[in-house]
């Protein structure tokens, strides 16, 4: 049972699946922001973690990067170091939603709308889940890279 | 005449006749000294027999040629008989010596009856022979024919010596042996190393085509008259011939020439037929060269040990003209077609050998290109192996790239955005702010003469703001401003808090007031935290 156990959670097909979630997540999620960088960059700064002088520049790179690391999680091309990417920026996430849930911070999560969700435990609940997923792409994606279907050579050696 | 008394025959055995017939009577019945004996009696008639015949074939031969113009009908009578005669003496020697017969009387060591046999039949015919031959000489010089006088004088001297021969046999018991028949010198006392019969031209001249023409033999006889006997019936043949005396000097000929066909005589001083065979057969470029072995031992175990050694044919002297002449052409046919087969197995190696060179180097340049293809499949795989381990795990200069791409594609975007933000602090730009502690501010609020604006988001307005303050967010900044604020008149006096978030909210907006056209703008200290701590009052 535990082996079981075990061997569905360190299925490669999960951590596929995981990585397109993932990914799909990233590219929705920028969409957003990437339309609305002044209110973005206003939730960065409510969170009180971005300096003053670098929270419009976050605010305007951020969106994009996670642009590309959901795309590269989804095609699967640098898939490890975009995932490794993803996870900081969980982390870095979730460490705000809970220095902010500690201070009873009334500010929203700026994750996908930058009005309307504050952040609340359920919030970190979540972003821990999307971290502990992402460490499991990290550890166990293996398949579907569409970097290794470039050429028969790679083929040869999967 | 010879001396038979005091020179013993010197049989071709090596051992002497009284040797001989010593051990014959002390071992009666030994068959091999007796077989040895009777072998080289016949050798030694034989060969004189050979050139009494053979000479008369050549001169009948010549004479038949030249038949319009004999002169002398006479001549051609006489040396018929000569011939005849000698075949019949050969037929009788043959008769008696025959070794099956001898055998039977097993005890005559002493050969009387054979001998009385041979000296009654033979001598007649022989004095028959010897007197027309003497007769046909004389004609000879008559005519002044110088040819024929040669001959004559080889054929009379043979005869003389079978005679002698013959004679001597009959003197038992006091004949003790025959002195060796010495082969007859040449007229002239020229005791050549080797003579060349009908060469034409040396043999360093001899050009390929002639030698394709003419087929080149060697014939190797000690004895002069079967020499020049062989020599003259193959170059009526219009062979090239080259003669050798003895093996000796046919090992040295064989070693500088390349012949086609070799007549080998068997008993020769120094180096005998046999040698000389072994030596051609034992020698990589003589195994080829056909040898007819010519000898006057009829025996077949002589012809067997021959052909065993690798002689091609055997024939006896005194050998068939006829019989000669197609063993010689079988022979050298043989030779042709041989050599024939050799030149096209040769041309077909040769082809093989340039087909498999062009395979060599067909093979190499292939080898080499695939060297070179591994190599770079090597090279391929490395790259691609090294490739995969990236894809593996986590690097840096992909992350770099990645947060460069996101940058570079962020800002590209903002730039082409009208609703762009500025990535440099709009107050870093605009004039310093001036600022109002919170007591000051107390005063004001209490007396009503400043619009206090909440800049802060409108989450944190909502939890708490200071009395009468207006919510500012800078993400609503133009909306609320056009709202509430558009008829503030530029000398009313504003103070923006929310520097406790970030200084974003109040100097932001302090900046924007200000880019209105309001000039009295003053940011709160401290923000509302210090508000609070004085206990000051606040409205939610």
């Amino acid at each position: 049972m535990r082996r079981t156990l075990k061997k569905i959670l360190a299925n490669r097909y999960l951590a596929l699946i995981f990585r397109l979630y993932l990914g799909g997540l990233f590219i929705y999620a920028s969409m957003y922001k990437i339309n609305y960088t002044a209110e973005f960059a206003e939730t960065i700064a409510s969170y009180q973690i971005i300096p003053y002088w670098g929270v419009n520049l976050v605010a305007v790179g951020l969106p994009w990067i996670e642009l590309v690391c959901g795309a590269l999680l989804l095609l699967g091309i640098r898939s490890r170091s975009a995932a490794a990417l993803v996870c900081f920026f969980l982390l870095l996430f979730t460490a705000g939603i809970a220095v902010n849930l500690i201070r009873d911070a009334p500010i929203s999560c700026g994750c996908f709308h930058t009005l309307g969700e504050k952040i609340s435990w359920r919030t970190l609940v979540r972003d821990i889940l999307w971290v502990m997923m992402i460490l499991h792409v990290l550890f166990f994606d293996r398949v579907f890279h569409l970097e290794q279907k470039f050429s028969p050579a790679f083929r040869v050696y999967l | 005449m010879i001396a038979i008394e005091s020179t013993p025959i010197k049989l071709n055995g090596g051992t002497s006749h009284q040797e001989r017939q010593d051990s014959s009577r002390k071992s009666c019945g030994d068959r091999e000294a007796r077989h040895t004996l009777i072998a080289n009696l016949r050798h030694e008639l034989r060969n004189l027999l050979n050139a009494i015949i053979g000479l008369s074939d050549i001169l009948l031969e010549d004479m038949n040629e030249a038949k319009g113009d004999d002169p002398a009908p006479d001549i051609f009578a006489d040396l018929f008989y000569v011939n005849q005669t000698g075949k019949q003496i050969l037929a009788v020697i043959s008769d008696i010596l025959d070794p099956g017969k001898i055998e039977q009387d097993q005890c005559k060591a002493d050969f009387h009856g054979t001998w009385d046999a041979l000296h009654d039949r033979l001598r007649p015919t022989l004095r028959n022979l010897l007197s027309r031959a003497e007769i046909l000489l004389a004609i000879a010089r008559e005519a002044q024919l110088q040819s024929l006088i040669d001959d004559m004088n080889i054929i009379c001297s043979s005869a003389k010596k079978l005679n002698t021969v013959i004679e001597h046999l009959a003197f038992p018991p006091g004949f003790s042996g025959m002195q060796s028949v010495e082969p007859d010198t040449n007229p002239n006392g020229a005791d050549t190393v080797h003579e060349i019969v009908g060469v034409i031209g040396s043999m360093n001249s001899f050009s390929p085509q002639r030698k394709e023409q003419r087929s080149f033999i060697l014939v190797v006889d000690d004895d002069k008259t079967n020499r020049d006997l062989l020599c003259r019936w193959l170059n009526r043949e219009e062979h090239t011939i080259i003669a050798a005396e003895n093996g000796r000097e046919a090992i040295d000929l064989l070693a500088r020439h390349d012949f086609d066909l070799v007549l080998l005589d068997i008993i020769m001083p120094e180096i005998d037929g046999y040698q000389v065979l072994r030596h051609m057969r034992s020698t990589g470029r003589l195994q080829d060269v056909p040898v007819i072995i010519i000898s006057a031992f009829d025996e077949a175990d002589s012809a067997v040990r021959c052909i065993e050694a690798g002689a091609e044919e055997y024939l006896t002297k005194p050998f068939d003209k006829n019989m000669l002449k197609a063993r010689v052409k079988a022979c050298l046919q043989n030779r042709i077609e041989r050599n024939k087969r050799v030149r096209e197995l040769n041309a077909h190696l040769d082809s093989k050998a340039h087909q498999l060179q062009m395979t060599e180097e067909e093979l190499g340049a292939s080898r080499h290109e695939v060297e070179v293809l591994e190599e770079k499949t090597a090279r391929i795989q490395s790259a691609v192996r090294q490739e995969i381990e990236k894809t593996r795990r986590i690097s840096i200069l992909d992350i770099l790239v990645i947060v460069g791409c996101g940058l570079i594609l962020g800002l590209v975007f903002n730039a082409a955005n009208p609703g762009a933000v500025k990535l440099i602090p709009t107050s870093w730009s605009a004039e310093a702010p001036v600022f109002s502690d919170i007591d000051s501010a107390k005063a004001k609020l209490d007396t009503k003469s400043a619009l206090f604006v909440d800049a802060r988001p409108s989450e944190y307005f909502k939890r708490g703001h200071i009395p009468g303050a207006v919510s500012l967010p800078n993400t609503l900044f133009d909306f609320i401003y056009a709202m509430k604020l558009a008829e503030l008149g530029p000398e009313t006096e504003i103070i923006v808090y929310g520097r406790d978030i970030s200084r974003l909210h109040d100097e932001e907006a302090a900046s924007r007031l200000r880019a209105r056209g309001h000039r009295n703008i003053s940011i709160m200290v401290d923000g509302l935290p210090a508000w609070q701590k004085r206990g000051y009052p606040l409205e939610k």
